[in-house]
């Protein structure tokens, strides 16, 4: 990031804030599914952050401080009810990750990742993602984030954010393995794999 | 030094370890578990091919100038606002 000027101004505003569009504007994308109401929402962040332009700490990350006015300005507009019913557990889902593995290897995809051009496939189950769990893994997985940065960002805790995050991997895998074997991909005959996780 | 892990260690481990948020001696641990584990590897192997194919995702679909347009519209929103006295 350019050194903050002292002076909080437009070509400020021009030179630090205006070179975070491309993350913006994949938050945005993300949180509105890719939807036509995302350059809407990009347009509606720059214009609050303008608006607060005042309030911003020169030298601080502008980066993050964007996202979190997108993402409030996305929640207000569309005031969602974002209940997680789910457990929120960070072994649990760490161990439902080894299993959608083994379900791979035993329909002969364990390689999956690594022969498959899945790009497409991946950008549309991220979209698809229950909010909650779309916002934390855009951004850690796609926007780079920190786990402390997304913690402070949503305003949950570190463990959540690990959890959330855990649980989007697992739904993404399973839904890739499932859109692979749909898609007629990998013998069925191969061995399952064997582990002492497994009990 | 954390002590040997048992593949239930590793496996709550796996997504700490690949994102780099483990502490040097518990990483260290994982890594010496790895080494002798085929099955863990395997695990290992997989979760990492997983999160480079999400990265590949991100970076094959942001192509150069994909945001000029967008940029424009908010550069033309934000003179208006200016213009208007918002800020």
């Amino acid at each position: 990031m350019p050194a903050a000027s002292p002076v909080a101004d437009d070509q400020s505003f021009a030179s630090v804030a205006m070179p975070h569009l491309p993350t913006v504007a994949r938050v945005a994308r993300a949180l509105a599914r890719g939807g036509a109401d995302a350059d809407d929402l990009v347009q509606e962040t720059y214009l609050r952050a303008l608006k607060h332009w005042h309030t911003f700490i020169p030298g601080s990350d502008c980066r993050r401080w964007l996202v979190t006015i997108c993402r409030h300005a996305h929640y207000a507009q569309h005031n969602r009810a974002r209940v997680v019913t789910a457990v929120e557990d960070e072994q649990l889902e760490s161990l439902a990750s080894v299993r959608v593995h083994q379900a791979a290897v035993a329909e002969g995809l364990g390689g999956m990742f690594s022969t498959l051009d899945l790009g497409p496939a991946i950008t549309a189950a991220i979209a698809g993602l229950d909010p909650v769990f779309r916002d934390v893994v855009t951004l850690y997985d796609v926007e780079g984030f920190s786990y402390d940065e997304i913690a402070e960002m949503l305003g949950i805790p570190l463990g959540t954010v690990r959890s959330r995050l855990y649980r989007a991997r697992r739904q993404l895998q399973e839904q890739l393995v499932e859109y692979a074997r749909d898609a007629g991909f990998g013998p069925r005959a191969a061995t399952a794999l064997s582990h002492p996780s497994d009990g | 030094m954390t002590g040997p892990l048992s593949c239930e260690d590793i496996v709550h481990r796996l997504w700490p370890f690949l994102d780099g948020a483990l502490p040097e001696s518990e990483r260290a641990a994982v890594v010496a578990h790895l080494e002798g584990c085929a099955a863990c590897r395997s695990h290992h192997d997989f979760a990492r091919a997983f999160l480079e194919a999400v990265h590949q995702a991100h970076r094959a679909r942001s192509a150069p100038g994909e945001f000029d347009a967008l940029q424009a519209r908010v550069e033309a929103a934000l003179a208006n606002a200016h213009a208007d006295g918002d800020t």
